[in-house]
């Protein structure tokens, strides 16, 4: 009657296709080709920026169309295929499981499916640099109604139906991968595993994935409508008797962009705190790991991860404050938006409370979160300054919001997918990354993501307008003042090289490692969560909350181990 | 004597408390902000699609917040 | 790197599972029967301790359906906010009047009896999901003396796949008669929504359509009366939810133009 494990071995439960780590490693697979590229094309920009009549080998001069096929597809590329896919999809699927006390996700063959759809989203996406006009020029968040006409440059044809397909495939894909996450979570949960027990990473996830659900099918919407506009000459976002490129359109209706704004940014903002949701999970249990403490305010930070995702879809209007959005809606936005930086502050306050003279371990993991921190700080202050729209006003479009959103979302974004690196490698490989070059890595890239994107705000604030393909040769007092940031405009270019140069060392380091035959131990970190634990799943359960370390720092309990009669001060 | 300054002082806090929530109110931060265009645009919009936006912004929002609360409900079931 | 102490006591949890069988709502054998195409999922050593059981894999797969039921709740509510923009917007002429383009869509009328139709095929499914938990017949079929659950909820699942075929060819037919009245998708922007919102719960209708079909031959060719039940409540779940959104959609058509 009862199964003898090895029966159960035999009967293989499970196909290697629809595994959790291989669908893991297939998501970080799709990120890391995205970032290769997106990363090529960033470093495009930025010589361009620098030096306009540069000519690309093999390619010649960069022409403006080109510029903003450059911005749309490095946007797309690293906000879609990147920070969406790797912490919530790629670690997701890896960690997940494990942290849960869970062998597998819920549905595993649901979850091989978003991945495949992924990469064909991903696939579909870079088709558009082949296709006649080449790629879509009208920025990651594709405004109409330039994003609705054919007319309206070169890449907004073929390139621009190529964009529309590529999203809607990610939506899906995200829709039913979030879905699988969020019934993992709430369903598989290991004996003893209860809600306030699962580490922060697993509610960042949580949270992003209930996020995604809500906000991908409304972007699906609103492509789908955009879609309709361009081919089927409706006018859900087209103003009526609109002239693009003096040609009149034929639409029928009274359409309006500000509409397509309402449900781009519905889905917008809500999507940066998808990618940036679990780095904050990671932040605090990785802090919590290596200061040897418990998290501060352990609930707390469950109840502001929660509260951050609702607020973050009450917010959306902060995108729009100069769109002609009626001013007492931007109050309004304007209100939420601030007070969402109650509980994002309440995060910070946690996470410098949990190290503070704490003496922590500086290993490559700890300094990648402490990075992440101090991104999100930078960041973060910039937040409530754009939220005013008075403020706004000045700053929309210009290089201060690039600044804002490259230092909290894309830095820290990173930042927190490199702290999982390091931290996970001996889980996921067996190995240890080497910490010498780790801290070699950690100290280039940081000082390679401020040196590029702080002189940003400067040039930001100095007028510096976003996604124009060229700041010199402009005519009248506009050139004089684009003229002044030009030494400014070289650092960063030289900034973002050096920062592209600084991910040597860790190239360098995942090489070595691989073929190293140093085994690392089974909890190399004194990690506490259930990952680490070092029984099968199924003989697994939770028995006491994470990040149980005693005072002197060295001793410390897992998540899985029963309780001891140990030198632990009882809970 | 102890305990009435302790009421005093509470009495002042609550005043203080309200008096900083009337600042507030009255600050120019509570009244429509955006630039004169949005204004204009603003004022040139019949009230009709104005409340249209206003309803869609209810509808769009509600739902969604609601959905979140209600995921994040439901799960408590859950042990 | 620190010493790595860990607390002398790791005890290696004993299997529970041994003395977990049998208990709860689970049936008293390890009914490993199945194997085909269901191959990673019934394998109750799986699951963690305490949800195993085939009313976990039941209730996970619902939880499932529920929240993608809030996506498309949401492509909907999305769809539907646009509408309400639109439905008032309008341009100013060349005499600083006013204008607004909408038309409202005479609905055909047989979309009330589409929606007869619709209401009809979630009564029938609903009678397939019932019958699919019926408690003496579900006894019986588990231990194989009759397949009655199965084959009821067959016949009540081919009945709602009829129907709803016949919900969309009577979609189809009111696309056709408003054609026939030159009101086509371009016609004007509240022929946009109609035909955006008709022909979007048309896809997930469509949807649902596949998966009656694959319910159908869930029903058929799976071993397991757990995996046959599963089937017919996650269809039928997604079946209803259609239905009522189809419900509130019409309403929007019909009286909210
Ligand atoms: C205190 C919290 C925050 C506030 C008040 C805030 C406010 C704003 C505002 C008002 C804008 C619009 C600026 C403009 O376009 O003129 C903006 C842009 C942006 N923010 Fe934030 N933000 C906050 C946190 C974050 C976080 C945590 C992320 C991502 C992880 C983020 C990512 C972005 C992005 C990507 C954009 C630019 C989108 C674009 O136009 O392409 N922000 N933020
Ligand atoms: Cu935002």
């Amino acid at each position: 009657m009862n199964v003898s494990p090895a029966t159960s071995v035999a009967l293989a439960p499970h196909s290697r296709w629809t595994h959790h780590r291989t669908v893991g490693f297939g998501y970080l697979a799709i990120s890391a080709v995205a970032v290769g590229v997106g990363t090529v094309l960033s470093l495009l920009m930025r010589l361009h920026l620098s030096w306009p009549a540069w000519s690309l080998p093999l390619h010649g001069p960069i022409l403006p169309e080109e510029y903003l096929g450059l911005v749309t597809m490095h946007g797309t590329l690293m906000l879609f295929f990147v920070l969406t896919v790797a912490p919530q999809s790629g670690f997701g699927n890896l960690i997940l499981p494990a942290q849960i006390g869970a062998r597998h996700m819920a549905f595993p063959r649901l979850n091989a499916a978003s991945m495949w759809l992924t990469g064909l989203a991903l696939l579909v996406l870079l088709t558009a640099f082949f296709v006649p006009g080449g790629s879509p020029i009208s920025g990651w968040t594709a405004y109409p109604p330039l994003s609705a006409t054919a007319l309206a440059g070169p890449g907004q044809g073929e390139g621009m139906d190529v964009w529309l397909a590529a999203i809607a495939l990610f939506s899906v894909a995200s829709t039913l991968g979030a879905i699988n996450t969020l019934t993992t979570i709430v369903k598989l949960r290991g004996e003893g595993m209860s809600w306030p027990r699962l580490p922060l990473t697993v509610w960042g996830w949580f949270t992003a994935a209930l996020l995604s659900v809500l906000a991908f099918s409304v972007l699906l919407a609103a492509l789908a409508m955009l879609f309709c506009d361009r081919h089927l000459q409706s006018s859900f976002f087209v103003p009526g008797g609109d002239l693009v490129n003096g040609v009149l359109l034929q639409h029928r209706g009274d359409g309006s962009p500000l509409l397509w704004l309402h449900l781009f940014w519905f889905f917008g903002h809500p999507e940066v705190y998808i990618a940036i949701l679990p780095g904050m999970g990671l932040t605090s249990m990785v802090l919590a790991n290596f200061a040897h403490r418990r998290v501060f305010a352990y609930r707390l930070m469950i109840a502001t991860t929660l509260l951050i995702g609702l607020l973050g879809i009450l917010v959306w209007g902060h995108h729009m404050f100069v769109a002609g959005l009626n001013p007492f809606a931007g109050s309004a936005f304007a209100l939420s938006s601030m007070a969402i930086a109650l509980p994002a502050s309440a995060k910070v306050l946690s996470w410098l409370a949990t190290i503070w003279r704490s003496r922590p371990q500086l290993t490559t993991p700890m300094l990648f979160a402490l990075g992440f921190v101090s991104l999100f700080i930078t960041g973060g202050l910039t937040g409530p300054i754009l939220a005013q729209p008075i403020l706004d006003e000045y700053l929309h479009n210009t290089f201060f919001v690039v600044a804002h959103f490259h230092l909290i979302m894309a830095m820290a974004g990173v930042f927190g997918l490199f702290c999982a690196t390091y931290y996970w490698f001996p889980l996921l490989f067996g190995k240890m990354l080497s910490e010498r070059l780790g801290k070699l890595h950690f100290w280039g890239t940081i000082l390679g993501a401020y040196a590029t994107f702080l002189p940003m705000h400067l040039t930001g604030l100095a007028g510096e307008p976003r996604q124009y393909a060229q700041l010199t040769g402009v005519p009248g007092p506009a050139g004089q003042l684009l003229q002044t940031t030009l030494p400014l405009q070289n650092h960063i270019t030289y900034g973002a090289l050096f920062l592209a140069c600084a991910q040597l060392p860790f190239f360098l380091n995942l090489v070595l490692t691989l073929r190293s035959r140093l085994r690392a131990s089974q909890n190399p970190w004194s990690a506490t969560t259930m990952e680490w634990a070092p029984q099968a799943a199924d003989e697994l359960a939770t028995h006491r909350d994470p990040c149980h370390y005693a005072e002197d720092g060295v001793l410390f309990l897992g998540q899985w181990e029963p309780d001891a009669t140990s030198e632990l001060p009882p809970e | 004597m102890k305990r009435q300054s302790q009421n005093l002082r509470v009495s002042l806090l609550r005043w203080a408390w309200l008096g900083s929530l009337l600042l507030l109110g009255i600050a120019a931060q509570s009244f429509g902000q955006g630039c004169s265009q949005c204004l204009d645009n603003t004022r040139a919009t019949p009230p009709a699609v104005q409340a249209a936006y206003r309803k869609a912004i209810y509808l769009l929002g509600g739902t969604g917040a609601a959905l979140f609360v209600a995921g994040t409900l439901l799960i408590r079931r859950e042990r | 790197m620190p010493p790595i102490v860990t607390p002398p006591e790791i005890e290696r949890r004993h299997k529970v599972h041994e003395s977990d069988n049998g208990s709860g709502r689970r049936p008293p054998t390890d009914k490993r029967t199945g194997g085909n195409g269901e191959g990673d999922s019934d394998n109750w050593n799986d699951r963690p301790q305490g949800r195993r059981g085939p009313r976990e894999r039941l209730s996970q797969v619902r939880m499932g359906v529920f929240f993608g039921l809030f996506a498309v709740l949401m492509f909907f509510i999305a769809i539907v906010s646009a509408f309400f923009v639109t439905r008032a917007s309008g341009h100013f002429d060349a005499y600083s009047k006013y204008v607004n383009e909408w038309l409202p869509t005479t609905i055909p009328s047989i979309l009330w009896l589409n929606t007869a139709v619709l209401i009809l095929s979630s009564a029938s499914a609903e009678m397939a999901r019932r019958s699919m938990f019926r408690e003496e017949d579900v006894m019986d079929e588990w231990i194989g003396l009759s397949r009655r659950t199965s084959q009821r909820a067959t016949a009540w699942l081919t009945l709602t796949l009829a129907l709803g075929a016949l919900f969309l060819a009577g979609q189809w037919v009111a696309w056709d008669q408003l054609a026939a009245q030159h009101v086509f998708f371009k016609s004007n922007p509240s022929s946009h929504f109609f035909y955006l919102i008709t022909v979007a719960h048309a896809v997930h209708l469509f949807v649902g359509v596949g998966a009656l079909i694959a319910a159908l031959i869930g029903l058929r060719r799976s071993h397991q009366i757990a995996s046959r039940q599963i089937f017919v409540d996650a269809t039928v779940w997604y079946w209803h939810a259609m239905g009522l959104l189809w419900l509130f959609l019409f309403a929007l058509l019909e009286f909210g133009q």
